[in-house]
């Protein structure tokens, strides 16, 4: 299980009781971590700045009702996170990238892999596209596990599932997000 | 720990692939090493695993700093907004909690109807009684300088409803909301010099909703243009200044009991002053050279980037030779199109305008000009005081003389730094 940090705990408490200096320190705290969240899920900057500011503000709003239980606050804002970007793309006529979109000429193809080139030039836009490709479960399980490093565990915490189910959405996600680098390669 | 992987074959994909990925991650296996265990997976294994592994080592996106840097700000503010937006008095909150947990909107909501407004015709029935009631009473101009407890206060205050129910445009209502403003401050000084201190409070809260509904139509009105907007900002600033002046004044005669509700009056309006200068530091400008003003004269035109001056004395913005009248910076810059030479040629590197850097953007306010390049991009740095060039001519001209067209300086042209 995610440890909770003992400061954070006591930032929350304030926060809840409507401490706005402490929520900023949460803001400040995690808006890194948020911001990368919906960025990989969404592939846009602006929106994904938008998106991370709405976050907030929705925790900010639902903190009163938050109770701590032992899990970290970082649970609770991804639970957000995610509700968020199901309704941005609830609400907005998806926009599909396709692999032609992944704009080729940034890449250089060889024996290394793709993505191997894409780490090394820190095309952090195209990886975020491509992920924003996959199904919501997915990019989610991706993001958590491989770009935060959460733990199997802690990411079947976060999504409410259990661990079996996620390692089969890892397996699915990263099958998927292959499929999508081998089609770019072709 | 480290598994037998022969015991594992009947082991689900996704399952080998995890322990695969846990493993080579610890720096337990290599990635050869996992693939060699499961001979009959490999084929599907070996790029899932690489993947995975390239993935652990992506890049981490961070939040732009450009977001960042404002963030917090902007939080603030939201945070503030969606407070007052909630309605409810608990017990315990200060003077400002309270009131802004009675109002009803937020700058970012919608505290105010915005946009032009219809009439009804009970409305102006109602407007129509009111008004001829309250002249033919004659109250209308004993009301004027009527105080809360006055018997003619009530009668005050209904007048400027009329006043706010007649005005037909967002900016009419901006000024009239800081004008009622402005009304409030004054009844609390005379208040205060009279020590009667039974309705200060309440008077500050009519005052905060005032600046409040102001500052939503500041940053919610659709139907404002960019200079309405700048010239409303300027004006919020200028009776921020002017008001919190008053305050200290104030604070300075109020029994310590009353204090509290000036303090916090004084901390928001400190607040909502920095948010209106930024919004104004971080207005759209142009530079542009305009020859048909003034017959191949280059001439300046600023655009709402005028208003600061006046507003922003500590601010240098402009790197004029000082010595020319026309550019005296003790004058009040308040013309969209200011002929900055007075029929003489300036060399281009005088016309360089410094804005302060900012890392907000309020493209968002200012609309219009969001997809605009500035030709001076902000974060050109400040000028840290004016200095007149060394070549300065001493014998200025009339008019321009013939530029050399081949060398013509452009204002596009990066200012040369300082000696």
């Amino acid at each position: 299980m995610p440890e909770t940090n003992p400061d954070e705990t006591i930032l929350v408490d304030r926060a809840i009781e409507g401490d706005e200096d402490a929520f900023g320190n949460l803001y400040t705290l995690h808006i890194d971590a948020i911001y990368r969240y919906v960025y990989y899920r969404i592939g846009n900057v602006e929106d994904a700045e938008d998106l991370t500011e709405q976050i907030f503000l929705n925790a900010w709003e639902a903190l009163p009702g938050y109770k701590q239980q032992g899990k970290p606050f970082t649970s609770w804002l991804y639970r957000i996170s995610h509700n968020i970007v199901v309704d941005y793309h609830r609400n907005r006529q998806r926009t599909e990238i396709s692999v032609e979109q992944l704009n080729p000429d940034d890449l250089q193809r060889g024996q290394r892999s793709t993505l191997q080139t894409v780490i090394e030039k820190e095309e952090v836009e195209i990886l975020a596209k491509a992920i924003s490709q996959l199904s919501s479960e997915q990019q989610q399980v991706i993001i958590l596990r491989f770009i935060e490093g959460f733990s199997h565990r802690e990411v079947a915490q976060i999504l409410g599932k259990k661990e079996g189910a996620c390692r089969m959405i890892q397996y699915r996600a990263l099958s998927s997000l292959q499929q999508i680098w081998t089609a770019f390669e072709a | 720990m480290k598994h037998s992987y022969m015991n594992q074959y009947n082991d689900p994909i996704e399952v080998i692939l995890e322990r695969c990925v846990l493993e080579v991650q610890s720096g337990d296996k290599s990635i050869e090493d996992c693939l060699h265990a499961y001979p009959e997976n490999r084929r599907e294994l070996e790029p899932l695993l690489r993947l995975a592994i390239d993935l652990r080592a992506a890049p981490k996106a961070t939040a732009p700093s450009k977001f960042k840097a404002g963030a917090n700000t902007r939080m603030a503010n939201l945070i503030n907004a969606r407070s007052l937006r909630s309605n409810g008095y608990e017990s315990g909150q200060s003077f400002y909690q309270r009131f802004v947990r009675s109002l009803s909107g937020s700058w970012v909501g919608a505290p105010v109807q915005l946009g032009r407004r219809r009439l009804s015709v009970l409305a102006l029935m109602v407007i129509f009684i009111l008004t001829i009631a309250t002249i033919s009473s004659g109250v209308l101009a004993v009301s004027a300088n009527a105080l809360p407890g006055d018997m003619t206060y009530p009668a005050k205050t209904a007048l400027e409803k009329v006043r706010l129910t007649l005005s037909q445009s967002d900016i009419g209502d901006s000024y009239l909301y800081l004008t009622f403003a402005n009304r409030r401050m004054n009844e609390v000084s005379t208040l205060v010099e009279r020590e009667n201190f039974e309705h200060m409070d309440s008077i500050l809260e009519e005052y905060v909703r005032n600046i409040f509904y102001s500052m939503s139509i500041l940053f919610e009105s659709d139907s404002l243009s960019n200079q309405e907007r700048a010239s409303l900002a300027s004006k919020l600033a200028e009776v921020f200044t002017q008001n919190e002046e008053q305050i200290n004044n104030l604070l300075e005669q109020t029994p310590a009991t009353y204090k509290i509700s000036l303090e916090e009056i004084q901390k928001l309006s400190h607040y909502e002053h920095r948010i209106v200068r930024e919004l104004l530091l971080n207005a759209p400008w142009g530079i542009y050279r305009d020859t048909s003003l003034l017959a191949g004269i280059p001439t300046i035109t600023l655009e709402y980037k005028c208003l600061l001056p006046t507003y922003f004395p500590e601010i240098d913005w402009a790197e004029f030779p000082g010595e020319l009248p026309a550019i005296d910076p003790g004058n009040k810059v308040t013309r969209t199109v200011f002929p900055v030479n007075r029929g003489t040629p300036i060399p281009w590197w005088w016309m360089n305008l410094s804005f302060r850097p900012s890392d907000i953007d309020w493209s968002s306010i200012w609309p219009t000009f969001a997809d605009q390049t500035p030709e001076f991009p902000l974060g050109t740095e400040l000028p840290s005081n004016r200095q007149t060039p060394p070549n300065l001519p001493t014998d200025i001209p009339t008019r321009a003389p013939e530029q050399p067209t081949e060398r013509q300086p452009s204002l596009r042209t990066p200012r040369p730094p300082r000696p």
